[in-house]
């Protein structure tokens, strides 16, 4: 069973994404901080994040690179979710090192299906 | 006395040569004689002595006249036409010669008169001609400075060394920091401007302005936006200004642009916030409502939850919306240039176009006084005149426009009696572009309502009397920027010195300036009494500015609390009383202000001696120094009527005909030597005293010197 890490503040957008996950075979955990995310990375080893940008304190691209910075994290796959859209933050999420980028409102469909993709299960 | 010495001389010599020549005859001839002879003579001298004794006197009697007809033929009146002469040359008046003497000075005064009366003529021609200039330049001086200080913009124009020969009130307004009480920022006549914008700044601009110049570029100005130390951000253009070839300074124009940056940055973060929120929410509520259509095995309680995230996330939605409408309302106003104008010119505009309607029949009803709306004229007025053509198509009778206040609205009411108009033609006809003259333009009625942020709706009556109502908003603005125009005319001493075009270089040494190319600042201390070193403080501090022979409106006044109780003389001659310096900044506050206005500036007091003792022996306690040139007023008019008796302030201003308002107030006394100065500085020129070094040596010369500062 693939581990996907959700990490988001928002817990109304975390049901839909915990539930989502789960109905499709994936363990699921949550992180609600980046920190609390950064922690439970190596212990938890995710086979892939759904990160959101807007986090308190640390935001999404700074764990995202923290992440990256890491060797023995680098088969992780990042899918970074966020309610900004615009082009400097689609190239600073590139630059980041995510390996996907999701504009909020997202179809949970298409989400699953990128999830999927990027774990090679297609 | 000399001529008189020479007159003397003269007589003498004409007495003493004939009778030393007899004499010496007389001797000659008598050594020549034998005894004989000599007896022969001394008789006949014996028997004729009485003829020899009045021949002697007839002949010194002779003498005597003819020194004294030359003396009042020749000397005396000679003497006189010479300080006539002198006088005619430097006297305004008419001055007539006239002499008692010899004929040949007669005609030499009368000559002279002539030539006198010829220059008095020429001199009043050329003066007339020199003031008549003078005023066609002044005139077209004002004309420039109303014009510059009734622009909206603020407006500096600058020499080479940055020294401010032109601003307008709006230039004041902007770089004028109402919180700072020091001068440090002000700006005025002769001020540096680079003490708002550095020099490199305005040395880079003009470089870049020269650089597309020779790319070809014409017209070249540069543009950047610059917080002046006012905290007032502004977009500054600026422009060179060149004589010929020559650079000779710039033109500064500045607007005010920290309303319009603050706006665009809170409409900025408010469609930031508008769509990162609107995102959010809108993800949550999608991804809820997805699962609950894809899993329709879901277990109620999970259902349970996703409704009230969906619930949630909507009632989140509305309620940021209406918090955003509620802080940022003022920046979804339109930018439409609206303009102001009163409701009967409005009313008049529109009958008067309404003419061009044929077969209209309009009836105008006048508006309460002081209504005013906010309206684009152009599209406002083809609207509505588009309504009146519309109307009068179905109207029967007269069609009246009516202008209503009514809390704090205004209404537009066109009333027309009998000729139906149902909604759906009302919608159409507000939907349809509006024409003029037949030709369309590219905007409906409904646009134009929009623009204006109006309401427009349609009245129809049981009685046959039916309305299309036009709601507009009050101008509210008016008031304020009516008021602001009364400013502008009541603060115009704005001045303009374009001589300072001309001014020396500012890296020449003080010494040799030209007096006249100088920066005063003529003050004036009011004290608790004669001795600082006796503990005696400073109370009042007035001071004002010349530059170039003016006297500018940016004078400085401040009373100081000396921090001790003052004596009953004191109060009686300044005025001054413990109460109102009770609640007064002390002198380290006020100090930094003084020192600031005296920047670059040669000081000037009337017996400068004093004040500057007071100053002196502040400086190390309040870390100033004050050590630019001084100059003494009472010094000066003592250098130069050497002959007058008194030079006292009273006396100085007296003679030059100057009035003293407010004698022994700082501000007053400095008034009346700086104008003491302006009479002095051409006396002093005309003695040769032009520049510092020769002002200081004639000062130095004089009987008062002594004193030592």
């Amino acid at each position: 069973m693939k581990k996907i890490l959700i990490v988001d503040d928002e817990p109304n957008i975390v049901i839909s994404l915990e539930f989502l996950m789960a109905q499709n075979g994936y363990y699921v955990r949550i992180a609600r901080s980046g920190e609390e995310a950064l922690e439970l990375v190596p212990a938890f080893m995710p086979d892939l994040i759904l990160l959101d940008v807007m986090l308190p304190f640390r935001n999404g691209f700074e764990v995202c690179q923290n992440i990256r910075a890491r060797k023995e994290l680098s088969d992780i796959k990042i899918i970074m979710l966020t309610a900004k859209g615009r082009e400097a933050d689609i190239e600073r999420g590139k630059a980041a090192g995510a390996d996907s980028y999701v504009i909020k409102p997202f179809s949970t469909k298409e989400l699953v299906a990128k999830v999927r993709e990027l774990l090679n299960e297609e | 006395m000399t001529y008189k010495r020479r007159f003397i001389t003269g007589i003498l010599i004409i007495l003493v040569v004939p009778l030393s020549s007899v004499i010496l005859g007389t001797l000659g001839f008598w050594l020549q004689l034998g005894p004989d002879d000599k007896t022969f003579l001394f008789t006949l001298i014996d028997h004729n002595r009485i003829y020899i004794f009045l021949s002697f006197l007839i002949f010194t009697g002779i003498l005597g006249y003819i020194a004294k007809w030359m003396l009042f033929q020749y000397f005396i009146p000679l003497q006189k036409l010479a300080e006539d002469a002198g006088i005619l040359k430097s006297a305004e008046r008419l001055y007539t010669i006239e002499t008692k003497g010899a004929k040949e000075l007669k005609q030499l005064a009368v000559i002279l008169s002539r030539h006198a009366y010829e220059i008095k003529e020429l001199r009043e021609n050329i003066n007339e001609k020199i003031r008549q200039a003078k005023n066609d330049l002044e005139e077209e001086k004002n004309i420039l400075t109303s014009l510059v200080s009734e622009l909206n913009d603020a407006i500096i124009i600058c020499n080479n060394d940055g020294k401010i020969v032109l601003f307008n009130h709006h230039a004041y307004q902007l770089c004028d920091d109402p919180d700072a009480d020091d001068f440090q920022n002000r700006i005025g006549i002769g001020r540096s401007f680079f003490k708002i914008i550095p020099s490199e700044i305005i040395r880079h601009a003009l470089e870049e302005i020269d650089h597309k110049f020779r790319q070809g570029q014409q017209n070249a100005y540069t543009q950047l936006v610059y917080p002046l130390p006012s905290r007032v951000s502004a977009r500054i253009r600026i422009i060179p200004v060149s004589k010929g070839k020559e650079k000779i300074g710039f033109i500064v124009i500045m607007h005010d642009i920290t309303a319009e940056l603050d706006k665009d940055l809170k409409r900025h973060e408010m469609v930031e916030s508008l769509i990162d929120t609107t995102r959010s929410s809108v993800a949550g509520i999608r991804a809820a409502i997805e699962s609950i259509i894809s899993y329709n095995e879901m277990q109620e309680e999970q259902r349970v939850r996703f409704n009230n995230v969906i619930l949630e996330e909507a009632k989140r939605l509305g309620a940021f919306v209406n918090e955003t409408i509620a802080n940022y309302k003022d920046y979804f106003k339109l930018n439409w240039p609206m303009e102001q104008i009163e409701g009967q010119s409005l009313l008049n505009l529109l009958h008067l176009y309404s003419k061009t309607i044929s077969d209209l029949k309009l009836e105008v009803k006048d508006p309460e006084n002081g209504i005013w709306v906010s309206v684009e004229n152009f599209s406002f007025i083809i609207t509505v005149l588009y309504l009146l053509r519309q109307i009068s198509t179905i109207a029967q009778n007269t069609i009246s426009l009516e202008l209503n206040n009514e809390n704090n609205f205004m209404y537009l009411d066109i009333l027309w009696k009998d000729g139906i108009l149902n909604h759906d033609q009302f919608n159409q006809i507000l939907a349809n572009p509006v024409d003029l003259n037949n030709v369309e333009l590219p905007f409906s009625a409904n646009d134009v309502i929009q623009r204006h942020n109006a309401r427009i709706w349609l009245n129809l009556s049981e009685n046959n009397l039916h309305s299309i109502r036009i709601m507009l908003r009050a101008a509210d603005a008016v008031t304020e920027s009516v008021k602001k125009k009364q400013i502008i005319y009541g603060a115009r001493p704005e001045f303009y010195d374009f001589d300072l075009f001309t001014s020396d270089n500012l890296d020449e040494e003080w010494e040799t300036r030209r007096l006249a190319s100088l920066r005063f600042v003529v003050f004036d201390l009011e004290t608790t009494g004669l001795n600082p070193s006796d503990g005696d403080e400073i109370i009042s501090i007035g001071a004002v500015t010349i530059v170039n022979g003016k006297i500018l409106s940016d004078r400085y006044e401040r009373l100081v609390n000396p921090r001790r109780k003052l004596n009953k003389v004191t109060t009686e001659i300044t005025g001054i009383s413990d109460a109102m310096l009770q609640d007064q900044p002390a002198l380290d506050k006020v100090m930094p202000s003084f020192h600031a206005y005296c920047e670059d500036a040669v000081m000037v007091a009337h017996n400068a001696a004093f004040d500057m003792r007071f100053l002196k022996l502040k400086e190390k306690q309040l870390g100033f120094r004050f050590d630019q040139p001084v100059l003494d007023t009472l010094l000066l008019s003592a250098s130069v009527h050497v002959t007058q008796e008194s030079h006292s302030l009273d006396a100085i201003a007296e003679r030059f005909g100057l009035t003293i308002n407010g004698r022994h107030t700082a501000l007053g006394d400095a008034q009346v030597t700086a104008e003491i100065l302006l009479k002095l500085l051409p006396v002093m020129q005309e003695k040769g005293i032009t520049n510092l070094q020769q002002a200081y040596q004639a000062s130095k010369k004089t009987y008062y010197a002594r004193i030592k500062y």
